[in-house]
C-alpha cells in the first residue's frame, strides 16, 4: 500500500535518493499521492495507464513541464439515489442496486449484528447517541436478522429468499406504481412518468421460470452461509427446490396509502426521519435485549465480501439475479452473468498490446530524463488507441505561472528563508512582500493563525522550534531546514497560492 | 442447472471438482491465481510441455494436447471454450466472439530479434491457437539488447530455438513451435496471418503476393525496429471486412420529442450528450404515437446534434407522437481493400501520423527503409554505427529514389535524420520493440477476428529527441563486446554509463 499511512517506510530518504519515478498504479488517488511526493522532492515522473486498446503517457519535469495533478478529468458521473433505488431506466442502475442490496444484506446487516452481540451495552449507546432515523433502520434490519427473519435451517433460507423476491420485485412495485399511477402528474402538470422514467411492472413468481429459481437458488445459498447452516446437495437441483419454494406462504400484500418515497435527484439518503424516531429506537433496544437472551452466548453470523473473479461463490450470480429482474421489472433489457460481472465488478478491462506500447513509450521518455538537459519541446506526452488505430503525441504543457507584484513562480519553487527566523520575523518578511499571511501550517498541524488570540504567544518563537514542538515533526539530523504552507491575502484580500517556503535554521 | 465452469461439450458426467496442474514440470500460465480446469483426459494424456523441441529443422509441435486445457476433451478442432476467470480483463474488451476467433487463428511470426519476441509474447498472451516462430539466424550479443528471453548462454543457439521454451512458458494453451530453415511460400497456407520482421523487401513482396491472392486470404504484416526508427506495413488482402470498427458499445439515446416532417427532427432528454454521427444507421423501440418507426428498419441520421438530431425519413404522414422511445445506434461492418506491398512501396496513400508537428516525416522514412534494404543487399551488412561513409551511401540511396518519384517528390532531405538512421539501423532496441510489438501484435489480432480497425496501411514513428541532446562522437559509439552495444551504438557510451550509475 503506498501513501500517507506508509510514510514511515518511504520515508523522505527513500525519496530524495531516487532519480526518477515510474508510475505503474491502478488507481487515481495513488497516482495523486504520488504526484504530491514528486512535487515535494522535486523528482521527474513518468506516468501512465491503459484502459483496453487505449493508453496514455505523461512526462514530469520540475520546472519544466504542470505536474500530474494540475489537470484532472472530470469526476465519474454517478447516477442520483433516487434513480437508482426507484426509478432505473438502464441495467447499470439496476447493477449499482443490486451491488448496494448485497452488500446491505450479505455484509453490512451481518456485521451489525455480531457488533451489537460481541458488545451489547456499547453499541446500544451508540444507537442511543445518533438517535436519528438511520440508526432506527439499522436497529430494524438487526432485529430482522435475530428474530423475524432468522434461519436456522436451509429451507428458512429458501423462505427468506422467496419473500424477498416478493418484497423486492412485486411489492415495492406495487407500492411505487399506487403512490405514482401511470397517469399522474407532477406539481407543474406534467406527466410524472415521463423519459427517462420507465413505468414498472410487478413480477409474478414461477418456480417454473429458470430466472426466477436461479435468484432463489443463489440467494439461499447466500443466506445460508451467512447463518453458518450448511448447504444441502439438493440446494442446486432445480425440481426439488422448485418443490420446496413452492411451500413458502406468501402473505398478501397492501399498498401504504401514505408511503415516502424520495423523488429528488439530489437526495442523499433515503432514511427519512420522524419524530417518534427516539421513541422506535428504544423499543427496537428492548427487543433485540430480550432477543440476545434467547441466543446461544457464541451465536455469530459471518458477514460476506463481494469476490467477484470466483466463479462457484454465487456471488456474481445474486447479484445478476437481482439486477436482471428489477430490469424485468422496468422492461430494460437484462445481462449475462459476464456482462454483469464487468460492469458490477467495475473490470477494468486489460490487454497485453496497448500496456507493451505504453511501456515502450515511457522507456523512450525515460533516456529522456536520464540524459538530463532535454529542453521541453524534446518530450513527448502520447494518447492512443489501437483500436482504431490512433496516435497523437505532443509536447508536454508548462507549468502555471504565478504572479504577484514583480515576483513570479510556479508550482514548482520553493520560498527560502534563512537565519532561524522567529515567527514575527517570518510574517514581515512576507508583509515586506506584499502578502499578509494569516495561516502557517507544517506537515498537517497548524502552527499559527490569526483568528486565534492565543497563537499569539507563539509569535516570538523560532519557527523551527515550533515545529518540532507543535507539529511533532521529526528533523532527521542531515536536515537544515523545516518546510511550511503559509496562506496569504494581498492588499484587497484576495488569496494568493504562494510556493512552500523553506526555514532554514541552520 | 447453472452454467457449470467449463463445462466441455455439454457432457453433464463430467467430474466437475476444479483440478489443480501438479506436474512438476511446467506452470499453467505465469500469473495465475485460479487453478485450470483440466478435463480428465488431458490430465492423463499430455506430455510435459517444457520438453525442448527436437528439432533439425523440421516444424516441431510442442504441447498439443494443450488443447484439452480450454476444456474440450476432443483436442482441436471444435471450438474450444474459453476460460472466462483467466481471460476476463480480456474478455471485457473483445467479447466472446473474437475470443472464439483467436483461439482458432494460427500465426506466423518470422524473426526473433526483440520486435518478433514481443510481438509473439502478445500474441501468445491473446491466447491465440498456434505461434509458429520462424529464424534463420543464431542469437548475437547484439541480440540481448532486445530479446528479453535471451541470456547469455544462448549466444550462438538459433534464435528461434532459443525463444521458444521462455514463451512456451507464458501460456500453455497456445501450441508454440519453431521453424529453422528456409520458409516456403507453400508453407504460409499453415496460417491465418504471417508477421515478418526481418526479411528483404524482394521476398516480403514475394510472400505478400501470394498471401493476398491465397484463398481465403493470409494477413500479411512487415514491421521493422530499426534504432530509433520503426515501420509498420498491413495487407489483409483484397477484401476484408471489418465486423466492428471500433469496439464501443452502440450508442443509444432516450427520446423526448419526434417532429411530423421532413426529414423528422428527433430531441432526446438532455440528461446525457449524445455520441451518434452523421451517416450512423439507427433502429427505434418503444416509441408510443409515431409506432411506424418501431419497424426495426435501419434509418439514416442526416445531421447529428449534442442533444438531437434529424433523420432521413418523412414522418409528416405518421402519427404523432406521444411518448417513450429508445434510439439505438446500428453498426455497421466496413470493407476493406488493401493494395499490395509492391503497389504500397510505389503509392502508399495517406501514412498513419503519430505525431502531428512531424507530419513530413513519413515520407522521408518511406524512402529511407527502402533504401537500408538496397544497403543490405547490396554490401550484405548493415551500416556501421558512426561511418560517415556508410551514412553518405545510404543517403545516396534515399536521393536516387526520391528522385525517381513522379509523384509525392520531397523538397529538401533532411540528411541529418537519415545519418541518425544509418547509424542506428543495426540496433534493435526494447522500448522501440515493445512500442511495435504492441502495435503489431494488435493488427495480428484485428486481421484474425475482425474486431476494431487495421491500420490501412503505412505506420512510421521515430524517437530522436530520446538521443542526447550533445551531439555524438563515432567514437563514443563503438560497440564495447557487452550485452548493450546495441543500445551503445544508438546513444554513446557516455548514457550507457549514466545508466549503469
Amino acid at each position: 500500500r503506498f501513501g500517507t499511512v506508509t510514510e514511515n517506510v518511504f520515508d523522505d530518504n527513500f525519496w530524495e535518493n531516487l532519480n526518477v519515478v515510474i508510475n505503474a498504479l491502478d488507481n487515481v488517488n495513488a497516482r495523486l499521492y504520488v504526484d504530491q511526493r514528486c512535487l515535494y522532492f522535486q523528482k521527474p515522473l513518468l506516468e501512465s495507464g491503459t484502459l483496453g486498446p487505449k493508453c496514455n503517457t505523461q512526462v514530469v519535469i520540475p520546472h519544466l513541464t504542470e505536474n500530474y495533478g494540475a489537470s484532472r478529468d472530470p469526476p465519474e458521473k454517478q447516477a442520483p439515489m433516487c434513480t437508482v433505488h426507484s426509478f432505473p431506466h438502464n441495467i447499470d442502475h439496476c447493477l449499482t442496486w443490486a451491488r448496494s442490496e448485497f452488500e446491505g444484506l450479505l455484509e453490512k446487516a451481518p456485521a451489525e449484528v455480531n457488533a451489537f452481540l460481541s458488545s451489547p451495552d456499547e453499541y446500544i449507546s451508540a444507537m442511543r447517541n445518533a438517535g436519528d432515523a438511520q440508526a432506527r433502520d439499522t436497529l430494524e434490519r438487526v432485529l430482522e436478522c435475530l428474530e423475524t427473519e432468522r434461519c436456522k435451517t436451509f429451507e428458512d433460507c429458501v423462505t427468506w429468499a422467496r419473500l424477498k423476491f416478493e418484497d423486492y420485485f412485486a411489492n415495492r412495485v406495487k407500492q411505487l406504481t399506487y403512490t405514482f399511477p401511470e397517469d399522474v402528474s407532477t406539481s407543474t402538470g406534467a406527466p410524472f412518468w415521463s423519459a427517462p422514467k420507465r413505468f414498472p411492472h410487478p413480477l409474478q413468481f414461477s418456480s417454473s421460470d429458470p430466472s426466477h429459481l436461479h435468484f432463489i437458488m443463489a440467494a439461499s445459498i447466500l443466506r445460508a452461509e451467512t447463518f453458518g447452516i450448511p448447504i444441502p446437495d439438493w440446494s442446486t437441483n432445480p425440481k426439488k427446490l422448485a418443490e420446496v419454494v413452492d411451500k413458502v406462504v406468501v402473505p398478501e400484500f397492501q399498498p401504504k396509502k401514505d408511503a415516502k418515497i424520495v423523488t429528488d435527484d439530489k437526495a442523499t439518503s433515503l432514511s427519512s426521519s420522524s419524530v417518534d424516531d427516539a421513541a422506535v429506537i428504544d423499543e427496537l433496544i428492548s427487543k433485540l435485549k430480550h432477543c440476545r437472551k434467547t441466543l446461544p452466548p457464541d451465536f455469530r453470523m459471518k458477514p460476506i465480501q463481494f469476490e467477484k473473479d470466483d466463479d462457484t461463490n454465487y456471488h456474481m450470480d445474486f447479484i445478476a439475479a437481482l439486477a436482471n429482474m428489477r430490469a424485468r421489472n422496468y422492461s430494460i433489457p437484462e445481462v449475462d452473468k459476464l456482462k454483469a460481472k464487468f460492469i458490477a465488478g467495475r473490470i477494468i478491462p486489460a490487454i497485453a498490446t496497448s500496456t507493451a506500447l505504453a511501456t515502450g513509450l515511457v522507456c523512450l521518455e525515460l533516456y529522456k530524463v536520464l540524459d538530463g538537459s532535454h529542453k521541453r519541446e524534446d518530450y513527448r506526452n502520447t494518447f492512443a488507441n489501437l483500436a482504431l488505430p490512433l496516435f497523437s503525441m505532443a509536447e508536454p504543457v508548462p507549468p502555471k505561472v504565478f504572479k504577484h507584484h514583480d515576483m513570479s513562480w510556479t508550482v514548482w519553487d520553493r520560498w527560502v528563508l534563512k537565519g532561524n527566523p522567529t515567527l514575527r520575523e517570518l510574517l514581515q518578511w512576507l508583509e515586506d512582500k506584499g502578502l499578509n499571511a494569516y495561516s502557517v501550517s507544517c506537515g498537517s498541524s497548524l502552527l499559527y493563525n490569526s483568528m486565534f488570540p492565543r497563537h499569539k504567544e507563539r509569535m516570538d518563537k523560532k519557527v523551527a522550534d515550533l515545529a518540532r514542538e507543535v507539529a511533532k515533526v521529526e528533523i532527521p539530523p542531515y536536515r537544515r531546514h523545516v518546510d511550511v504552507v503559509v496562506a496569504c491575502e494581498d492588499d484587497e484580500g484576495n488569496d494568493i497560492d504562494i510556493p512552500l517556503i523553506s526555514v532554514y535554521f541552520r | 442447472m447453472l452454467p457449470r465452469k467449463r463445462a466441455a461439450g455439454g457432457e453433464a458426467d463430467e467430474d466437475d471438482d476444479v483440478i489443480v496442474v501438479e506436474e512438476g514440470t511446467h506452470t499453467a500460465n505465469v500469473t495465475l491465481k485460479k487453478p485450470c480446469l483440466i478435463s480428465a483426459a488431458a490430465a492423463s494424456s499430455s506430455s510435459s510441455a517444457g520438453l525442448p523441441a527436437a528439432t533439425n529443422g523440421n516444424a516441431t509441435v510442442n504441447g498439443e494436447s494443450e488443447q484439452s486445457i480450454m476444456g474440450n476433451p476432443n483436442g482441436g478442432g471444435n471450438a474450444p471454450d474459453i476460460d472466462e476467470d483467466l481471460h476476463s480483463r480480456q474478455l471485457a474488451v473483445y467479447g466472446r466472439e473474437t475470443m472464439r476467433r483467436l483461439f482458432a487463428s494460427n500465426v506466423l511470426v518470422s524473426g526473433l530479434q526483440g520486435l518478433g519476441a514481443e510481438i509473439a509474447k502478445n500474441l501468445i498472451l491473446a491466447g491465440v491457437k498456434s505461434v509458429t516462430l520462424h529464424d534463420e539466424g543464431v542469437v548475437e550479443l547484439w541480440d540481448l539488447s532486445s530479446n528479453f528471453m535471451f541470456s547469455e548462454e544462448d549466444v550462438g543457439k538459433n534464435r528461434a530455438l532459443a525463444s521458444m521454451q521462455k514463451l512456451q512458458e507464458l501460456n500453455n494453451s497456445v501450441v508454440v513451435s519453431t521453424l529453422t530453415t528456409e520458409l516456403t511460400k507453400e508453407k504460409l497456407s499453415d496460417f491465418q496471418a504471417v508477421v515478418f520482421t526481418n526479411v528483404s523487401l524482394d521476398k516480403a513482396i514475394e510472400y505478400d503476393e501470394y498471401c493476398r491472392s491465397h484463398q481465403p486470404p493470409i494477413a500479411f504484416i512487415k514491421s521493422e525496429v530499426r534504432g530509433l526508427f520503426g515501420s509498420v506495413f498491413c495487407d489483409f488482402g483484397p477484401e476484408f471486412t471489418v465486423t466492428d470498427v471500433d469496439g464501443e458499445d452502440p450508442h443509444t439515446g432516450i427520446i423526448a420529442s419526434i417532429s411530423n416532417d421532413n426529414p423528422a427532427l428527433i430531441t432526446c432528454v438532455d440528461d446525457e450528450r449524445l455520441e451518434f454521427q452523421d451517416g450512423d444507421l439507427v433502429v427505434f423501440s418503444e416509441v408510443c404515437g409515431m409506432t411506424e418507426l418501431n419497424d426495426g428498419k435501419p434509418r439514416k441520421i442526416k445531421s447529428a446534434r449534442p442533444y438531437s438530431f434529424t433523420l432521413d425519413e418523412d414522418t409528416t404522414n405518421y402519427k404523432p407522437y406521444v411518448k417513450g422511445g429508445i434510439v439505438t445506434q446500428v453498426k455497421q461492418p466496413k470493407v476493406l481493400n488493401f493494395k499490395s506491398l509492391r503497389e504500397g512501396l510505389k503509392d502508399p496513400g495517406d501514412f498513419l501520423l503519430s505525431d502531428f508537428s512531424k507530419f513530413d516525416r513519413p515520407p522521408l522514412l518511406h524512402l529511407a527503409f527502402q533504401a537500408l534494404d538496397k544497403f543490405s543487399s547490396e554490401l550484405g551488412r548493415f551500416p556501421v554505427a558512426g561511418s560517415e561513409e556508410d551514412a553518405q551511401k545510404l543517403i545516396s540511396f534515399v536521393t536516387q529514389l526520391n528522385d525517381s518519384l513522379t509523384d509525392g517528390k520531397i523538397e529538401s532531405i533532411d540528411h541529418n535524420l537519415l545519418r541518425h538512421f544509418a547509424f542506428g539501423a543495426k540496433a534493435v532496441l526494447n522500448p522501440m520493440a515493445a512500442v511495435f510489438g504492441g502495435i503489431v501484435g494488435q493488427e495480428v489480432i484485428k486481421a484474425c477476428s475482425g474486431k476494431f480497425h487495421p491500420l490501412y496501411q503505412f505506420f512510421y514513428f521515430d524517437s530522436v529527441e530520446s538521443l542526447p541532446t550533445e551531439p555524438l562522437d563515432s567514437s563514443d559509439l563503438k560497440p564495447l563486446n557487452g550485452r548493450y552495444d546495441a543500445q551503445i551504438s544508438v546513444f554513446g557510451a557516455k548514457l550507457q554509463k549514466k545508466l549503469e550509475d
